[in-house]
């Protein structure tokens, strides 16, 4: 009891030094954690290449963005029926639905292989498996059980499709850097992330009985069939000639690149923060232990022991803690509608909160020795005896 | 009601810097005594007082107060005998400046049994009376002349009501007149029964006691 209270009357003494403690602690946790989803919004793109690893594989963009599936220029036409057999050329399709129940989907119709191929982690069912006769299997975000229905009205037709898997984030599909001149790989959903009001709906082109025929990805994917190189090194010079057309094992070296560029830029900024942060919060421990040590002696003079006075430094750093949840609670909430800091492409998972249990407890710890030494050093033994 | 047996302090043990204090130092304090020690300075008054009042530990020796072995015990302990059985001032009064002179006097009944916040402010109020600034109890500590602060450090050391006030030079930073007012007060407090010792250069402020001692080369000696 007396620890508390005197855990209190320290945070009012030293309130604004508290609370600078405070804030400083909040935003080293927030950009760290920001910086460090980031990252992972950048790795998890190469993640998903690993499941193409086993087919050979290539990226196709045409060289102008403007591309319709309705206007795929004749060239692309002409390339494809000419080698039907040697290679199979998928892109996906998509659009924004409503279904009955007034809940907006974002779907996309992967192509066969694709849908296939690709396969992330779901949190239930799977990836991709048979619904019951009648109905078209889907996979989507979270927000679903499997086995839902969902119906939506798609080019005159109404649809029903099942789900049968769910993911735990927003899936990742492959396409090229739009604006990039060199192929990097990036989220399909780069611009909406997990933010978007759209519920996420997945299916397979081949799955349902006529030609889905909506906005169409700019890249495709092109697999090939076929064993024979000369023919091989023919195709992928004809596709070069009117697009970009590159192996996806390329695309995902150069995006490596590029990444460890974003990282050699990321982790500097991560560290030195963090650096500064626990820097900054030894020296206003000190500060707050000089500060203090009038008042502690006092208290040891009339009766308080050095466990409570331990006591009391715990409990004070206790609150400070809750103080700097409080905090970061307040910039979220605040973050959501001013958007401080932009939340796209910031992917949030298991690494960001061990690396901010890391920073607390290494704050944490930094302050506990700092306090120790200082008590070690400027007990209140020897306060009293060289100040009274 | 105090024994001392023997009690050796040393600072900076086994250093170059090595001061040895207090050399086999014996004490005896009976209940009711009114106690002086005097003494050139640096020879270890404070060092002395400070083992008595449970705030440092002596490195050799026994340590007897109501025939209870002090020495050797707990932090615990010693912040308990602190709490309940000594009463300490000090020369620069060791007062909480921004806080009420209420605040400081009720300081002491933060650390010792819980009791409601009524009774604590009437003990204050009770020990303020005895010291005879009552009327102050609002009032910052800062805001206080010299002799109101002393007054509220003793109304603070008294407020647990404990048998022993040990006071380091008390009078120290007070005029004569004042200095006349705080002795009146711990005579006082003497004959309604605490015991006193009070370390002092002030030849009067000895005057006013039963017994003085005098300190040299780490013991005392009775002045005659
Ligand atoms: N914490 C300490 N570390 C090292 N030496 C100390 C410490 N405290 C006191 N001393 C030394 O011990 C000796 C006795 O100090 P003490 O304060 O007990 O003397 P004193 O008799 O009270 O002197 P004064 O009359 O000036 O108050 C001094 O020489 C002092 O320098
Ligand atoms: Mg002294």
């Amino acid at each position: 009891m007396a620890c508390i209270k005197i855990a209190l009357r320290f945070l009012l003494k030293s309130l604004i030094l508290s609370i600078i403690m405070m804030m400083q602690l909040s935003i080293t946790i927030i950009l760290a954690n920001f910086l460090l989803g980031k990252y992972n919004a950048l790795s998890d793109v190469l993640r998903i290449t690993d499941n193409f690893s086993g087919y050979d594989t290539y990226m196709y963009m045409p060289a102008s963005f403007v591309f319709n599936s309705d206007s795929r220029n004749d060239n692309l036409e002409h390339l494809l029926n000419k080698y039907k057999s040697e290679i199979i050329f998928e892109q996906s399709v998509g659009g924004f639905y409503q279904a009955n129940n007034g809940t907006e989907y974002e779907v996309y119709a992967l192509g066969d292989t694709t849908s296939r191929t690709l396969t992330d982690s779901t949190i239930n069912g799977k990836w991709y498996a048979d619904a019951e006769c009648l109905y078209v299997p889907c996979v989507t975000y979270q927000d679903h059980d499997l086995g839902d229905i969902i119906s939506l009205v798609m080019d005159n037709h109404v649809i029903e499709f099942q789900v049968v898997g769910t993911v735990s984030r927003r899936a990742n599909i492959l396409k090229f850097h739009a604006a990039s001149n060199k192929p990097v790989l990036e989220h399909m959903f780069a611009n909406n992330g997990e933010n978007s009001p759209y519920s996420l709906l997945l299916f397979n082109q081949a799955d349902i009985p006529y030609e889905f025929d909506i906005i169409a990805d700019n890249s495709a994917l092109v697999y090939f069939n076929t064993n024979d190189d000369v023919i091989r090194e023919k195709i992928i010079q004809e596709f070069r000639n009117i697009a970009w057309f590159v192996q996806l094992e390329d695309a995902r070296i150069e995006s490596e690149d590029q990444f460890a560029i974003h990282l050699k830029t990321l982790t500097p900024m991560i560290v030195s923060i963090f650096l500064v942060g626990l820097i900054s919060m030894l020296c206003l421990t000190v500060l707050n232990s000089i500060r203090h040590m009038r008042i502690v002696s006092i208290y040891y003079i009339v009766g308080m022991s050095w466990a409570s006075h331990f006591g009391s430094f715990i409990i004070y750093m206790l609150l400070q803690i809750v103080g700097v949840c409080l905090l970061i609670g307040t910039f979220l909430f605040f973050n959501k509608i001013l958007n401080i800091i932009p939340m796209e492409l910031v992917m949030l998972n298991e690494s960001n909160i061990n690396i901010t249990i890391v920073i607390t407890i290494a704050t944490i710890a930094i302050a506990l020795l700092a306090q120790i030494y200082m008590r070690k050093k400027e007990t209140p033994v020897k306060y009293i005896k060289e100040s009274w | 009601m105090i024994k001392m047996i023997n009690i050796c302090k040393t600072y900076n043990k086994n250093r170059r810097n090595e001061i040895k204090v207090l050399q086999s130092l014996s004490l005896t304090v009976e209940q009711g005594e009114m106690i002086a020690i005097i003494g050139p300075s640096g020879v270890g008054k404070s060092t002395l007082l400070h083992i008595i009042a449970c705030i440092d530990s002596s490195d050799q020796g026994e340590y007897w107060m109501h025939d209870r072995l002090i020495s050797g015990l707990s932090d615990k302990e010693y912040s308990k005998i602190r709490n309940k059985h000594v009463g300490i001032v000090l020369q620069d009064f060791a007062l909480i400046e921004e806080y009420t002179v209420l605040q400081n006097v009720m300081t002491p009944l933060m650390f010792g049994k819980r009791i409601r916040r009524r009774i604590m402010k009437e003990r204050a109020q009770a020990a303020l009376e005895n010291v005879g600034i009552s009327e102050l109890l609002k009032q910052h500590v800062w805001s206080l002349s010299g002799g109101q602060k002393q007054r509220t450090a003793i109304a603070r050391a008294i407020i647990n009501e404990p048998k022993l006030i040990l006071a380091d030079e008390p009078t120290g930073a007070l005029d004569e007149k004042t200095t006349d007012d705080i002795m009146q007060l711990f005579t006082k407090l003497n004959q309604v029964g605490h015991t006193i010792i009070i370390i002092t250069h002030d030849p009067v402020v000895a005057k006013s006691c039963d017994r003085v001692l005098f300190m040299r080369d780490g013991v005392l000696y009775n002045e005659i």
